[in-house]
C-alpha cells in the first residue's frame, strides 16, 4: 500500500530576480513499512523532497498524497494536524527544545493536539522509547548535557512518540562521526522492523545508503535511479 | 498548557539578562505611574473637597455668560470683571433650585472687588464675598476660624477681614486693624465709585491655607450691593425711541434752548388747571422716592450642596433644562467652573501627567517588543521545530503571550509593591508644597498621598495591557516562522 505518493511534483524557489528549480518533476511511490533512502549530492533536491512529504513546504506544481490524503488544498491548520498525526521528524541538527530534558523532549509531541493516551500509558510508552534508544540514565538531562549521538537518539525517540506512520529524517547522521551514525541508522532500521513505521531519510553518505531497502538517487531535482532491495528481518 | 508554561518560565530563567532588562523597565515604569497617579489623585480629591466644602458647594447657579464665570468673576480668581451679571428672576430660580430633592443646602452670594483706603497712607485691594451670615455659615460651617472679634451677624453692616489682608495692611501701610475699627471700602459699579465706611466685626483665617484665596474678605451683602451699585433703578436698561432722542441731534443746543424749535403746542385733554391736578402730573413726590434703591433681591450666585455627590451632573442638567424651558438667562455649573482656575489647574496637570505616562509606556513597550523580537529570532529553530512537530499557531502565540505576561505581571507587581511602600512613607511624612503653585495643586500646604483602589486597578490594567501589547509584534514574527526554517536555522 502506498503511504506516500508524489505526482509530477515540481518546486521552484524565487531567488531575487531569478527562479531556482529545486525539483523539476518527480513521481514517487513509497510503501508502508518502507525503509527508504533518498540519496544525492548537495543541491540535488533531497531536503526539498523531504519537506514536501513532511508537509512543511508545498510543491509549486503537482500533488503530494499522505495516507491517501492530498495536501495541495490544505490550510496551515490542517497541514499542522496532519503532521502531528502521521509524521515524525528527525533533523540534521537534532532540533531539541533546549529548556526541556530528555523525557520532556520526547513527551512534547504527545502534549500537542488531542490526548490519545492516558497518563500511565504515556509514561510507559516514553519510558519504553527511552530504553529503546539507550538513554535511561540520561532521562532528566538537558540537551546541552548530551553528546551529538545522544541528542540524535532523543530526536529519534521524539519522532516516534506519537506512533507516526512515517518518520522523516533529514541527513540524520551528518553531524555525527561514522560509527555513531551507523549506530543511529541501525536503530532506525530496528524500529522500522519492530513498529512497521515507514522511514524516509535523506543522506549523501554512500555507506548509509547501502543499508536502506529502497534507494532513490536524485540529481539536479530529478530521479536518476531507483533501487529496491529485498526487505529481510535481519541486518544488511 | 502546562508544558508551554514550563517552556516559558524556563526560557525566562535561561535568558536572565534580557528578562531583567525588561522587568526593571516595567517595574520602574509602574512604580512611577502609581506614585504620580496617587499624588495627582490625592491632590485632586483634596482640592475638590476643599472647594466643595468651603467655597463653591457642588453646583453654582449664575446668570448666563458668554465666557466662563467663577465665584471670583470672569477669567478666574486673579483678575476680575467688574460687572458680574445678576441672576435673573432670582426668587423663581432659588425656589426651583431648592425644590430639587437632591439638594441638601443652598446659599446665595454676591462677589466683587473692593479697595480698602487709609487716607493718604495707601490702599489695599481685596476680594469681597457679600453674604447673609447665618445662611452662609450653615452652608460652610468649617471654612473659617475667627481669630479676633466675631462672625458677622444677620442684618448688620460689617466686614470680616482676612488675617492675611490685615497683615498685609500692617506691613505695607503701617496701620494695625482690630475688630471694631472702621474701614473705608470703595467699590466700582455701573454708576461709578461708591464708598462705604464699615466696622470690622472680626478677623478670620481660612481652615485651608491656600495663598490665592487669602484675598477673600466677607462683607454683609447689602453693603456690597451698595458698593457695586446694585440698585433697583439701574437694574434694567432704558431704551429710548428715535423720536425721543431726536432733540439730541440739534447742532447748537444752547441757542435752541431759547428758540421755539424745541417747543411744541398741543391740545390739553383736561380742563382742570387747579394746583392739585397739576401737581398730580408729577406723581409720587415723597422725598427719595426717585432715589435708586438697593436691590435686595440681587444676587450673583446661588451655591448648592447636594445630598449625594454622584448626582451633580444630573442636577446641573435638570437646572439648565429648566432655565432653557423657562427662557431664563441663567446657568448651572459644577465646582470646577465655580472655582475658576483652581479646579481646571488640577485637571490640566493630571492630563499632562497622563500624557507623560503614556509616552513612557509607549517607549517601554517598544523596548520590550524589540527585546522580545530578538528572543524570537534566536529561537527560530525551536519555534520551527515545534510547528513541524504539530504545534498550531495558537500554541506558539500562547507561549509567547504567557512569557510576556509573566514578566509584566511579576515585575509589575514588584513595581506596585515598591510604589505602595513609597506612598505609605510619604503618607506618614507628608509632602510639603514648595511654592504657591503646589499649594494650589495640593489644596493646602502639605499633601498626604493615599493609594486609592482606582490607582491600583489602573496599574494592574496597565501591567496586563503592556504584557499583551508588547507581545503582539514578537508573536506575529514568531507565527511567520515556517517549519522549513527550523531545518535551515540550526
Amino acid at each position: 500500500m502506498d503511504i506516500v505518493k508524489l505526482n509530477e511534483v515540481k518546486k521552484v524557489y524565487p531567488l531575487g530576480k531569478v527562479s531556482v528549480e529545486a525539483i523539476k518533476g518527480i513521481d514517487l511511490c513509497i510503501e508502508k513499512g518502507d525503509f527508504i533512502s533518498i540519496a544525492g549530492p548537495s543541491g540535488s533536491g533531497k531536503t526539498t523532497i523531504l519537506n514536501m512529504i513532511g508537509c512543511i513546504d508545498k510543491p509549486t506544481e503537482g500533488t503530494v498524497e499522505i495516507s491517501g490524503r492530498c495536501t495541495a488544498e490544505m490550510k496551515d491548520k490542517e497541514l499542522t494536524s496532519l503532521r502531528h498525526e502521521f509524521l515524525g521528524f528527525i533533523f540534521q541538527s537534532f532540533n531539541l527544545i533546549p529548556v526541556l530534558n530528555v523525557y520532556e523532549n520526547i513527551e512534547f509531541p504527545l502534549l500537542l493536539g488531542k490526548d490519545r493516551m492516558d497518563k500511565k500509558e504515556k509514561r510507559e510508552w516514553i519510558d519504553y522509547l527511552i530504553d529503546e534508544v539507550g538513554l535511561a540514565e540520561q532521562r532528566i538531562q538537558r540537551p546541552n548535557e548530551l553528546s551529538g549521538g545522544q541528542r540524535q537518539r532523543v530526536a529519534i525517540a521524539r519522532a516516534l512518540a506519537t506512533k507516526p506512520e512515517i518518520v522523516l529524517a533529514d541527513e540524520p547522521t551528518a553531524n555525527l562521526d561514522s560509527k555513531t551514525g551507523e549506530g543511529i541508522i541501525e536503530l532506525m532500521k530496528k524500529l522500522n522492523r519492530e513498529q512497521s513505521t515507514t522511514f524516509i531519510f535523506s543522506t549523501h553518505d554512500p555507506a548509509i545508503v547501502s543499508i536502506a531497502d529502497h534507494v532513490i538517487h536524485l540529481h539536479d531535482g530529478l530521479v536518476v535511479e531507483e533501487q529496491r532491495r529485498q526487505r529481510n528481518a535481519g541486518s544488511r | 498548557m502546562p508544558v508551554l508554561v514550563k517552556i516559558a518560565i524556563r526560557n525566562l530563567r535561561e535568558h536572565k539578562s534580557k528578562t531583567l532588562i525588561i522587568g526593571i523597565i516595567i517595574a520602574l515604569g509602574i512604580m512611577i505611574m502609581l506614585l504620580g497617579n496617587s499624588l495627582m489623585e490625592t491632590a485632586a480629591r483634596g482640592v475638590r473637597r476643599s472647594f466643595i466644602d468651603n467655597y463653591t458647594g457642588h453646583v453654582m447657579i449664575s446668570a448666563k455668560t458668554e465666557g466662563a464665570l467663577s465665584l471670583f468673576g470672569a477669567q478666574g480668581p486673579q483678575t476680575g470683571n467688574y460687572e458680574i451679571p445678576r441672576i435673573p428672576q432670582y426668587e423663581r430660580v432659588y425656589k426651583q433650585a431648592t425644590s430639587l430633592p437632591e439638594v441638601r443646602n443652598a446659599v446665595s452670594q454676591v462677589s466683587g472687588y473692593g479697595l480698602f483706603s487709609f487716607e493718604e497712607k495707601g490702599n489695599q485691594f481685596g476680594i469681597l464675598f457679600g453674604i447673609e451670615p447665618d445662611s452662609y455659615r450653615s452652608m460652610f460651617p468649617d471654612s473659617i476660624t475667627v481669630t479676633a472679634g466675631r462672625y458677622l451677624e444677620s442684618g448688620e453692616e460689617g466686614i470680616l477681614l482676612n488675617e492675611s489682608k490685615v497683615e498685609e495692611i500692617e506691613e505695607d501701610i503701617g496701620i494695625s486693624l482690630s475688630p471694631g475699627d472702621p474701614v473705608l471700602v470703595s467699590g466700582v459699579g455701573p454708576m461709578g465709585f461708591r464708598i462705604r465706611e464699615l466696622p470690622i466685626r472680626g478677623i478670620f483665617r481660612f481652615q485651608q491655607d491656600v495663598e490665592g484665596l487669602n484675598q477673600i474678605n466677607f462683607i454683609d451683602v447689602q453693603s456690597l450691593r451698595a458698593l457695586l451699585g446694585m440698585v433697583v433703578a439701574s437694574a434694567g436698561q432704558t431704551n429710548l425711541k428715535p423720536e425721543e432722542t431726536r432733540f439730541l441731534d440739534v447742532e447748537d443746543p444752547e441757542s435752541a434752548l431759547f428758540e421755539d424749535s424745541l417747543v411744541a403746542t398741543t391740545e390739553s385733554e383736561s380742563r382742570d388747571f387747579s394746583e392739585e391736578s397739576l401737581l398730580e402730573i408729577l406723581g409720587n413726590r415723597q422725598p427719595g422716592s426717585y432715589a435708586a434703591q438697593i436691590d435686595r433681591g440681587a444676587w450673583h450666585f446661588i451655591l448648592l450642596k447636594l445630598k449625594d455627590e454622584s448626582q451633580v451632573q444630573s442636577v446641573i442638567a435638570k437646572l439648565n433644562g429648566w432655565f432653557a424651558a423657562e427662557g431664563l438667562e441663567a446657568q448651572a455649573v459644577d465646582w470646577k467652573a465655580a472655582s475658576g482656575g483652581f479646579g481646571s489647574l488640577a485637571d490640566t496637570l493630571q492630563i499632562v501627567f497622563n500624557v507623560l505616562i503614556l509616552i513612557i509606556a509607549v517607549v517601554a513597550i517598544i523596548i520590550i517588543m524589540n527585546t522580545l523580537v530578538i528572543s524570537v529570532v534566536e529561537r527560530i529553530g525551536e519555534i520551527g521545530t515545534m510547528r513541524a512537530l504539530g504545534a498550531q499557531k495558537r500554541t506558539v502565540r500562547r507561549m509567547f503571550v504567557f512569557e510576556t505576561l509573566s514578566i509584566s505581571v511579576v515585575f509589575g507587581s514588584i513595581g506596585v509593591a515598591a510604589g505602595a511602600i513609597v506612598i505609605g512613607i510619604l503618607n506618614l511624612t507628608g509632602v510639603a508644597a514648595p511654592n504657591q503653585f503646589f499649594q494650589i495643586l495640593f489644596g493646602g500646604e502639605v499633601l498626604h498621598p493615599a493609594l486609592p483602589l482606582s490607582s491600583l486597578l489602573y496599574a494592574l490594567g496597565i501591567i496586563v495591557a503592556i504584557g499583551i501589547v508588547a507581545s503582539v509584534y514578537p508573536v506575529s514574527v514568531a507565527l511567520k516562522i515556517q517549519p522549513v526554517q527550523a531545518i535551515q536555522a540550526e
